[in-house]
């Protein structure tokens, strides 16, 4: 059943208002007797052309670097530095080891005057930072961040970077020599019988595997301490904690008793636990930095750069800087075909722009003289001359990406099971090693300290601790094998968790951009040769119907004869001579006007007019000197793939969320569409700005939902970091912009399928390798507290309960291989 | 067995010494790009 606004789910965005003639308060486009936005900004109602200007607009005043007034917005933003205004700074940071790390960092920024935001991220080993420029500066901050226990890289130092993974990779191979050596060392001792090695050899050998297990514990598992650490800094006990607990009484025990002559030695197992963890978390870190250096890559790559026109001179001669070396006021050229890298207004030429990042509709908007131009709006029509606006932190983009940090800080914690196992374990463990001493002292003080250790040691949480990262590791390779990127492991567990999917409609449910839906046949010409002239005359252009005509005429294998003179008029059409003939592609009125006979023409045009308008979506009329030859609809078609993934989240018993940016009649179109052709029953949310979808996310986990929004990761990017889990599809530039736990490279709707069917099983898997670490344990701890395990059991139960893990886990490896 | 006396430390000064230079490969970069090496060979530019 279909319910085009659930009632649970009222957006809070304004709706739009009555018709107005005036100007859109923000871009100063003539509204034009279309419906306006209106919102009110600092306690007066204004009108928008557009939920995109609104939403900038409020996020500028927000910022207090709002314009006053329609006119006011050419004038330059005040400087930085101003009383009210914020500066935001991104620190690297380095010697993160955990997420717990994350978190106190982030508590300490906070906590430092001035700052009025602060988000670490883990996995980028980044923090962004915003504050008052007047009361904190960047210096101040990174001397938190040393203060706090961590290194601020000079830059991206990729040689620091580089020293920082061989040395992790020197913790790991110098673990497994060490494990090797002490377990060569220990074997003799366990397959003697008692007193058949000379009391000697016998402390000779507990000598060695002391020297050998040394740099194991002081440098191999520094990582270990580090973020136990940390955990217990922010009181958040990890799987850190148990892991240096049971080391730490291992390694101390051991070396006592090597020092004392008397008691068992368990250096073969520390050296193997180590070791272990060191190869699961350096296979874990790499395939990490690999994802993440894939989307690094795309961004280095697509690093916008701007055409800055010399001062002085006459002609077009212009510099190619980076978009951050811009300042208000510089003039620009913006090639076609390329992003708007400020805001900024056209002084010279019009053209098309596609502001599909920002607002979701892929529509392109005409831009004319005088018009504004938003950061990150792609120019799909001619090359235009602006003069920039705002640049750098103050323009649109960088708000949005302002957006996308502070979503990200509000997302609800991640708990993973994992973790809050852990935190009873220790403490479990610590009270079972404490009972343990305290009986055996009442019984035997002698055996009391032997049997306590025994149990610290052999509660040692290998398995425990394998138990998450080894499935999440695996599952990580299994999705880079399809080219599916997870740059946050827990968000796989969280992807199996969460009972309501949210998706974007525009470039996630259906194709990104438009496509031809209908051709109708007006004049004496066949469809095909009518497809043939709209895209001949088209062929060079960026604008969106123009690719849509030619995948078309590509599709139906219609030749494409070559347009000459073509004009193209931003906002009415284009034109082209084709075969020696003059056409004419764009409104009714434009095209029509090229009529030999006017008045056959002007028929021609009311009867088009009388026509009902077409409903599902925007069309353009084909004409020529005998006058009108066809129709083309233009509009969205949802993806071949979509379908069949609402069906199977349906039947997973999912609740499937559309929000979109776009009007209400076409994502209720749009959505019952789907619903005839999945079965599965769509909530539909529409007329939604970033804030707004963000904000329904956001009500939804207060009521206690775990929401995953699938989006592509473009005008969507403050929702997916909300989420509690995010999947982007993106491909190409775009993939540089996305900021989500999975990246689905490529837009194959149906890999979505896959994330999820792969997440539930890394769960089970998970679970089980957790059932199957606390079993182990259960079993071993009667032993130890009764005095009855020899180190060797220890060793060996250790040894078996890591393959066990390993053995299941590997299990992720055929799963839905081709399916 | 009285040579198991000189033969053990004598075997963890020889393990140290791996050690040692494992940390000289791993830090001067000898395991940083294990594939480009075979390929080499074919090079005819370089010595």
């Amino acid at each position: 059943m279909a319910a085009p606004t659930s009632n649970r789910l009222e957006p809070a965005d304004a709706r739009r208002g009555a018709a107005t003639d005036g100007r859109c308060d923000f871009c100063a486009e003539p509204l034009a007797g279309r419906p306006a936005v209106q919102r009110p900004v600092r306690g007066v109602a204004r009108n928008y052309c557009c939920l995109g200007c609104a939403f900038i607009a409020e996020q500028l005043a927000a910022l207090a670097l709002a314009p006053d007034g329609p006119g006011a917005a050419g004038a330059p933003a005040p400087a930085a530095g101003g009383g009210r205004s914020a500066a935001s700074a991104r620190i690297a940071i380095g010697g993160m080891v955990c997420s717990a790390c994350a978190v106190l960092l982030e508590h300490r920024l906070r906590s430092t005057a001035g700052v009025r935001s602060a988000h670490v991220d883990f996995v980028a080993q980044r923090a962004q930072v915003v504050y008052d420029p007047g009361r904190t500066d960047r210096a101040t901050l990174e001397r938190t961040v040393l203060r706090s226990g961590y290194r601020v890289p000079a830059g991206d130092d990729p040689r620091a970077a580089k020293r920082a993974s061989r040395i992790e990779l020197l913790r790991v191979l110098l673990a497994w020599l060490a494990m090797m050596q002490v377990m060569m060392l220990a074997a003799p001792g366990y397959l003697a019988a008692p007193g058949q090695i000379a009391p000697g050899i016998e402390q000779m050998l507990r000598i060695a595997e002391c020297v050998l297990s040394a740099p194991v514990v002081l440098f191999c598992a520094a990582p270990f301490w580090r973020a136990a650490f940390s955990q217990l800094r922010v009181h958040r006990i990890g799987m850190d904690v148990p892991v240096a607990v049971g080391l730490a009484a291992a390694a101390a025990a051991s070396a006592w008793s090597t020092a004392t002559q008397r008691g068992a030695v368990y250096f073969d197992s520390l050296t193997m636990f180590v070791a272990l963890l060191l190869a699961v978390r350096w296979w874990q870190l790499r395939a990490m930095a690999h994802a993440t250096a894939q989307v690094d890559a795309a961004a280095r790559q697509t690093r916008m750069t701007a055409n800055r026109l010399r001062a002085h001179s006459s002609g077009a001669a212009y510099d190619t800087i980076p978009a951050e070396q811009l300042r208000a006021g510089d003039r620009i050229a913006i090639p076609a075909g390329e992003a708007v890298p400020a805001d900024a207004r056209i002084v010279a030429g019009s053209t098309n722009v596609s502001q599909a990042w920002l607002t979701g509709e892929s529509a392109a908007l005409p831009k004319v003289e005088g018009d504004m131009l938003l950061a990150g709006s792609l120019n799909v029509g001619q090359p235009v001359v602006a003069t920039v606006v705002r640049a750098g932190d103050a323009s649109s983009l960088a708000v949005l990406q302002q957006l996308i940090v502070e979503a990200a800080g509000r997302r609800p914690p991640a708990a993973p099971f994992a973790g809050r196992v852990a935190a009873g374990f220790a403490l479990g463990v610590l009270a079972l090693a404490g009972s343990t001493l305290a009986a055996w002292l009442l019984i035997d003080p002698a055996r009391a300290a032997g049997a306590a250790i025994a149990v610290l040691v052999v509660t040692c949480p290998c398995a425990l601790s394998l138990a998450a990262p080894l499935a999440a590791a695996i599952a990580q390779a299994r999705l880079a094998r399809n080219g599916v990127l997870l740059l946050r492991t827990a968000a796989l567990e969280s992807l199996a968790g969460v009972d309501i999917v949210a998706f974007d409609k525009t470039g996630t449910l259906t194709e990104h951009c438009p496509q031809l839906v209908r051709l109708e046949v007006l004049g004496g010409m066949g469809a095909d040769d009518c497809l043939a002239i709209a895209a001949a005359v088209e062929a060079h252009s960026q604008h969106p119907f123009a690719l849509a005509l030619a995948a078309q005429a590509r599709a139906r294998d219609v030749p494409r004869p070559p347009a000459i003179c073509i004009a193209e008029n931003a906002g009415v059409g284009i034109e082209g001579i084709v075969a020696g003939q003059r056409f004419r592609l764009g409104r009714a009125g434009y095209a029509l006007a090229l009529a030999r006979d006017p008045l056959a023409g002007a028929a021609a045009l009311a009867a088009l007019r009388a026509r009902p308008h077409a409903v599902d979506g925007s069309q353009v009329v084909l004409a020529g000197a005998d006058g009108a030859l066809a129709l083309l609809v233009f509009g969205e078609t949802p993806r071949a793939d979509a379908p069949g993934l609402l069906q199977s989240l349906a039947r997973a018993g999912k609740r499937v969320l559309v929000v979109s940016g776009d009007q209400a009649p076409a994502v209720a179109r749009l959505a019952r569409r789907l619903e005839q052709s999945s079965g599965a029953a769509l909530e539909c949310l529409a007329d939604q700005s970033p804030e707004g979808k963000r904000a329904v996310l956001e009500a939804l986990q207060r009521q206690g939902h775990r929401v995953a929004m699938i989006g592509d990761g473009m005008n969507d990017a403050p929702v997916l970091a909300q989420a509690d889990a995010s999947i982007a599809l993106a491909s190409g530039s775009r993939l540089a912009q996305v900021r989500a736990d999975v990246v689905i490279p490529g837009s194959e709707l149906a890999q979505v399928q896959r994330v999820f069917d792969l997440a539930r099983r890394t769960r089970a898997i998970i679970r089980e390798n957790l059932l199957w670490a606390l079993a182990y344990n259960l079993v071993m701890v009667p032993l130890a507290a009764l005095g009855l395990l020899a180190p060797w059991i220890a060793a060996a139960g250790m040894a078996a309960s890591a393959a066990l893990v390993l053995a299941n886990s590997l299990r992720l490896r055929g799963v839905a291989a081709g399916a | 067995m009285d040579s198991l006396y000189l033969l053990i430390p004598l075997s963890v000064a020889l393990i140290l010494l791996v050690g040692g230079i494992l940390v000289w490969a791993v830090l001067s970069g000898q395991f940083e790009d294990l594939d480009a090496q075979g390929a080499r060979i074919l090079d005819e530019d370089r010595d």
